[in-house]
C-alpha cells in the first residue's frame, strides 16, 4: 500500500470519524474528541497525518513539551545512561498524555504508514530547531514497533495499571486475591458503608462542572499540583465543547445529601477509563471513598455494562496491584536528528534494569508485554 | 474462516462511510434494504460484516431493541464504535461471534459480505454463521453480487466503482475472483471479492437451514418506475451489481 502524502495541520481540519477509525479502545487519549478538548482548554492541537489512496492511514498530535514538569522531561526519565536528555525535543502524542499510541491502520500497510509519519516528524523537528522527537508513555510493544519503523529507540520510563473485568466484577476479583488483600478490601468496603457512604452514578454531561472542578482541585492540591479549580474548570469546559462529556460518567460517594467524593470515568468501546478523583476534604472521614469509587464500585459498574477493561493511569501502582490490577510497561520512543543517537546497548541495558526492578517490586502482577523486554535481553549484558 | 479477506478493509472505513452518500447506495440500495427490512421496533438485530456500522446505527435509531454489529476488521470496528458512542447509540460492536449469540436474533442483516467468501467451503461457513445467529423463524437479509451483474469492467464507473472479473472470458465462473475498484472523486480503494452463482448461493443457504428463500431486485423506491427515476440512475437500475436474498430460518 502506498503512502500518498504526509502533512502537519490543525486537528480541526481533519475529519473526526476518519481519525477515530484509527483509534482503538486502548487509545482513548489520542481519540479525536479528547485531543479536541485539550485544544479547547490549552491551545489548538497540531497533528501530523499520513494519507493513502483511500484516505487517512496514520496520525498523531504534537506539542512543545513541558521541561518544567517531571512527567514530561527526559532528564527525569533517564538517569542511568548518557544521552541528549537536556536538549529540546518535539513531543508526539496528546498534550500531557500519559498513554500514547499512534493512530494508525492495522494490517499490511501499517509499517509503511508508521515509517512515513515518523520520517516526516523527524524532518519537521529538524526544521523547527529541535534535537529530534520523543513520544512518551507508549505501551512497550507499540513503542518498539514505532521505533523499528523510524529507526529510533524505545526506552522504558514508566508503567501503567489496568484491570481485566471478569464477568462477576468485584466478586470475581476478590476471589482471585490473596487472603490478606481480600480481607482488607472487604473491610474497606464495609467501613465505607458503616460511615454512611452510598454511591450514585450520573452522566458527566448533566453534572455541574463547578462542583466537579472544586473536588478534583482539592485532591490535586493535596498531592502538590498547582493546577487549581480554574484550570480544572477549563478542562471540563473544553470537554463539553468537544463533546467528550457525553462519554463521561461520574461516580459520587454521598453521605446523606452531601457529595464527599467523586470519580470521573470515560467510556470508550469496551474500555472504561477512571480519570479524575476529587474529594471534599472538609469531610474528614477515613472511609476509603477513593478505593470504593475507583476500584470496587467501578468493577461492578464495568461488569454490569459490558466493559472488558478498566484502564487506570500511571500513579499509585502499588495500591492498584494490591487490588488486583496488572502493570504494563511504557516506553518513550526517541529519534534524534543529525546523528546524535542513543547507544542501543545502553538502552537495552537500561530496559533490562527497569524490567528487573519491576520484577522485584511487582512480581506476579506484570502483563505479557514485559516478556517482550525479556526477549530483547542483549547477549552481551 | 476467511478473515484474511476482511483484512483488506482495514484502511477503507472512511471511504465506505462516504459511499453511503453515493447515489447508487443513497437512492437505490439503502432505501431498498430498509424497505425490505420494514419495521424493526423492538427487534433484536445483528449486522453481520457491519463495516462502519452505518446500518447498525440506522437500525438502532429506528427502534430496534438490541443491535449487535459484527466485523472482524479492526479498522472498521474502531470507526463503528467511535461513531456510535459519539451519537449516543447503545450498540455493541464485536470482533468475534461468541457462542452466546447463537439463536438470539430476529433479524440478521449482511450487506455485501457474501462476496468475501473465497471458496465454496468459506461460503458455506459464512452462511452457517449468519443463519446460526437467528432464532428459528428469524429473518436473514443479505446482498450478494448480482448473479447477472454487468461484466463490462466500466459499466458501473459512473457510480463510483468498477467490477472487474479476474477472468474476463468467464465473468460468471462460480467462485471466480472479481476486483472491486472504488474510484469516486480521486479516492481509490481496491478490494478482492468472489462471484457466486444463484444456485451456489441457494444451495449454501439451504444447507445452512434457510427455508422460503426469496430474491429481490434493487429499485429506487422514491420513483414508481425506472423511467421516472433521474436518468443518471437508469444504467444502474437496469443492471444493478447486487440484489437481495431474504430467507427465514427453519424451525
Ligand atoms: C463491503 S463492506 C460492507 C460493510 C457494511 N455491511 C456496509 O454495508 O456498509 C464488507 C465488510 O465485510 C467484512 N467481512 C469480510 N469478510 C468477512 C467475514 N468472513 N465475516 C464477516 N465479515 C466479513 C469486512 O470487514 C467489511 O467490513
Amino acid at each position: 500500500m502506498a503512502v500518498c502524502s504526509v502533512n502537519s495541520m490543525k486537528l480541526g481540519d481533519v475529519d473526526e470519524h476518519e481519525w477515530d477509525a484509527l483509534v482503538s479502545d486502548e487509545n482513548f487519549y489520542n481519540g479525536y474528541r479528547w485531543l479536541k478538548a485539550l485544544g479547547h482548554a490549552l491551545g489548538e492541537t497540531d497533528v501530523f497525518i499520513a494519507r493513502g489512496p483511500a484516505g487517512l492511514i496514520a496520525g498523531c498530535a504534537h506539542w512543545e513539551g513541558e521541561p518544567s514538569s517531571e512527567m514530561f522531561s527526559l532528564s527525569h526519565y533517564v538517569t542511568d545512561f548518557a544521552g541528549p536528555w537536556h536538549r529540546e525535543f518535539l513531543w508526539l502524542g496528546g498534550r500531557r498524555n500519559t498513554h500514547n499510541e499512534i493512530a494508525c491502520i492495522q494490517g499490511v500497510g501499517r509499517q509503511d504508514a508508521l515509517a512515513a509519519l515518523g520520517s516526516y516528524a523527524a524532518d519537521y523537528a529538524e526544521e523547527h530547531g529541535y534535537a529530534g522527537f520523543v513520544m512518551p508513555y507508549m505501551p512497550f510493544g507499540a513503542a518498539e514497533e514505532f521505533a523499528n519503523a523510524v529507526g529510533g529507540t524505545a526506552v522504558l520510563h514508566s508503567a501503567e495499571a489496568s484491570l481485566g473485568v471478569p464477568e462477576k466484577g468485584l466478586a470475581d476479583v476478590l476471589e482471585r486475591m490473596r487472603k490478606h488483600d481480600r480481607v482488607q478490601c472487604k473491610s474497606e468496603i464495609s467501613t465505607f458503608r458503616r460511615l454512611g457512604g452510598e454511591v450514585e452514578w450520573v452522566s458527566l454531561e448533566e453534572f455541574d462542572d463547578a462542583v466537579a472542578a472544586d473536588l478534583i482541585a482539592q485532591n490535586r492540591s493535596k498531592y502538590g499540583s498547582t493546577q487549581g479549580r480554574e484550570w480544572m474548570r477549563r478542562m471540563l469546559a473544553g470537554q463539553r465543547r468537544a463533546g467528550i462529556s457525553r462519554l463521561g460518567k461520574v461516580a459520587m460517594s454521598k453521605r446523606g445529601q452531601n457529595i464527599t467524593a467523586l470519580t470521573v470515568f470515560y467510556h470508550f468501546g469496551r474500555a472504561l477509563y477512571p480519570r479524575y478523583f476529587g474529594a471534599d476534604y472538609s469531610f474528614n472521614l477515613k472511609d476509603f471513598r477513593y478505593f470504593v469509587l475507583c476500584y470496587y464500585e467501578s468493577l461492578d459498574y464495568a461488569a454490569a455494562n459490558g466493559f472488558s477493561k478498566l484502564r487506570f493511569s500511571i500513579s499509585a501502582l502499588r495500591a492498584k496491584v494490591k487490588r488486583g490490577a496488572e502493570i504494563e510497561p511504557q516506553a518513550f520512543v526517541i529519534k534524534c536528528v543529525g546523528g546524535n543517537d542513543i547507544c542501543p546497548d545502553d538502552a537495552r541495558r537500561h530496559n533490562r534494569r527497569f524490567l528487573d526492578r519491576y520484577h522485584t517490586d511487582f512480581a506476579g502482577h506484570l502483563s505479557h508485554d514485559w516478556n517482550l523486554i525479556e526477549a530483547r535481553r542483549s547477549p552481551v549484558s | 474462516m476467511g478473515n484474511e479477506n476482511a483484512e483488506q478493509f482495514n484502511e477503507l472505513a472512511g471511504l465506505y462511510e462516504d459511499m453511503a452518500e453515493w447515489p447508487f447506495r443513497k437512492d437505490i440500495e439503502i432505501p431498498t434494504v430498509l424497505q425490505t427490512i420494514g419495521d424493526v421496533e423492538g427487534l433484536s438485530v445483528l449486522d453481520f460484516g457491519c463495516g462502519t456500522g452505518m446500518y447498525s446505527r440506522w437500525l438502532k435509531q429506528r427502534g430496534a431493541a438490541k443491535v449487535v454489529g459484527y466485523d472482524p476488521t479492526v479498522g472498521m470496528l474502531n470507526y463503528a464504535r467511535r461513531r456510535a458512542e459519539k451519537e449516543g447509540l447503545d450498540i455493541s460492536f464485536v470482533s468475534e461471534l461468541k457462542p452466546g449469540l447463537r439463536g438470539q436474533f430476529d433479524l440478521v442483516l449482511a450487506v455485501y459480505v457474501l462476496p468475501y467468501a473465497s471458496t465454496a467451503a468459506e461460503l458455506q461457513a459464512m452462511c452457517n454463521e449468519m443463519v446460526g445467529l437467528l432464532r428459528p423463524g428469524g429473518r436473514l437479509v443479505t446482498l450478494p453480487i448480482h448473479p447477472s451483474y454487468d461484466p463490462h469492467a466500466n459499466y458501473y464507473e459512473a457510480y463510483g466503482f468498477r467490477l472487474i472479473a479476474d477472468d474476463p472470458e468467464d465473468p460468471f465462473a462460480d467462485g471466480g475472483g472479481v476486483t472491486l475498484e472504488l474510484c469516486m472523486s480521486g479516492q481509490q480503494g481496491k478490494v478482492a471479492a468472489w462471484y457466486w452463482s444463484a444456485s451456489s448461493l441457494e444451495r449454501a443457504m439451504d444447507e445452512a437451514g434457510i427455508k422460503s428463500l426469496e430474491w429481490r431486485e434493487l429499485v429506487a423506491p422514491a420513483y414508481p418506475t425506472i423511467e421516472q427515476a433521474p436518468e443518471s440512475l437508469h444504467a444502474y437500475l437496469q443492471k444493478p451489481h447486487s440484489n437481495i436474498i431474504v430467507g427465514i430460518r427453519g424451525r
